[in-house]
């Protein structure tokens, strides 16, 4: 889908428009727009309930049959040439196709009572579209067991996180890498305090916390967040690594002697 | 410079858009989040809505919705998708009660006021069934109603809204 001239030029906006905004420490940006830019449809909120007929949200008119007829031969020409596209590229390369999936890792981490790790366990989801059976490899040690396609499987469970995890299909000239996951350890650490646990962003980036009261809280570099706790409890959170595309879920057994 | 929004700019394929995900599941809460930008028009601020994010990975019963951690994960891509021209602006959910109104529940107004803040974020529920609809934003530590602010708007000239 697209709107109405979409070429524009985002970063010339930015030279021209943007304003420095010291107070706000995302990468939001202010860009200047004049009222024209926007054509008002009118406010489907204050009527109580929802109407998307394209003659209630004033609309400009349709195209004419002329013009269909050309838009028709334009998406007809776009759609052979992904057909041609879509077809060499299934044909010549094994990584087009490998980034066509969907993946997701998941490191299950169990915190003692003084906050010392118990256990790890690292699973994979590959979501769709595997071309071959997957096998994978942890720190070097291959493992002749195929992930099943969309299922949580379990690579690892252990007292100590891998550094490496190699994802492998079997090809024509042997076993070829298709994805790998590298575990940065640790990348946050965590401390008990009055009855709060403190966790603390040790990485250059951000990473979203997230936990059964306060959930979403956007951590960023040395970044610290106070989660209260209660005595003789269980603490679960989740921690989502956007650099390794790792979730991390954390259950603490908290005990705390009362005194 | 006031950090107030006086108005929000919602494109117009972005509430049908958000129906139609949530839709899905008339029997249970859905959500998501929306993604926008803020612009400087005149001198004042708008909130401009372009694009819509479905939560994939999310807990859900009829009264309640958690979004897991996973469904960051494809927020993020959306987001660099657009290069990062679009932020994070809010959230929404549904309330499938086949009602007349829509309303935060006290949990709502707990995840607007510690995850949905800042003064570019609004929070919109959606009654699927009934079509009903509503959109609040955080002021100053409440919570207030700003529907007499947004309008569905065509962009051009430089606002390039979706892919």
């Amino acid at each position: 889908m697209s709107t109405e001239n979409d070429d524009i030029d985002w970063e010339e906006n930015k030279k021209n428009g943007s304003i420095e905004w010291d107070e706000i420490k995302d990468n939001l940006q202010i860009l200047k727009a004049r009222k024209e830019d926007f054509i008002d449809l009118g406010n489907p909120f204050q009527s109580p309930k929802a109407s998307f007929a394209r003659s209630e949200m004033k609309l400009p008119p349709r195209a004419s049959s002329s013009r269909k007829w050309v838009y028709g031969c334009i998406v007809a020409l776009l759609l052979v040439s992904a057909f041609f596209y879509l077809r060499n590229a299934h044909l010549n390369s094994v990584i087009e196709i490998s980034e066509a999936w969907e993946v997701s890792y998941t490191i299950d981490i169990d915190y003692s009572s003084n906050l010392k790790p118990i256990e790890y366990r690292i699973s994979v989801n590959f979501r769709d579209n595997i071309p071959n059976p997957v096998k994978f490899s942890i720190d070097g040690k291959y493992k002749n067991e195929i992930i099943p396609e969309n299922e949580d499987y379990k690579l690892y469970s252990g007292k100590n996180l891998p550094r490496e995890i190699l994802f492998y299909e079997d090809s024509l000239f042997g076993k070829k890498v298709i994805d790998s996951l590298r575990i940065s350890q640790p990348i946050f650490a965590l401390d008990i305090q009055n009855n709060q646990i403190i966790i603390k962003n040790q990485t250059t980036y951000t990473f979203y916390v997230h936990s059964e009261k306060n959930y979403m809280i956007l951590l960023k570099s040395g970044e610290k967040e106070l989660l209260d706790i209660v005595p003789h409890q269980n603490i679960s959170l989740s921690l989502i690594d956007f650099e390794t595309g790792c979730v991390y879920n954390i259950k603490v057994w908290v005990r705390i002697d009362e005194h | 410079m006031n950090t107030s929004i006086e108005r929000i700019a919602m494109h117009y394929e972005v509430l049908p858009e958000i129906f139609r995900d949530l839709q899905r599941d008339l029997n249970n809460e859905m959500a998501g989040f929306l993604l926008g930008c803020v612009f400087s028009v005149e001198g004042n601020l708008w909130l401009y809505i372009g694009d819509s994010c479905p939560a994939t990975d999310y807990t859900s019963t009829h009264t309640g919705v958690r979004i897991n951690p996973r469904s960051f994960l494809d927020l993020d891509k959306k987001l660099i998708n657009y290069q990062r021209n679009y932020i994070c602006v809010g959230w929404y959910h549904s309330h499938p009660f086949n009602s007349d109104f829509v309303h935060p529940s006290s949990v709502d107004e707990q995840t607007m006021l510690q995850s949905f803040s800042s003064f570019y974020h609004v929070s919109l529920i959606v009654d699927p069934i009934s079509c009903c609809k509503d959109i609040w934003k955080v002021q100053d530590n409440t919570i207030v109603n700003v529907r007499n602010m947004i309008s569905l708007v065509l962009s051009r000239n430089g606002i390039k809204g979706r892919t």
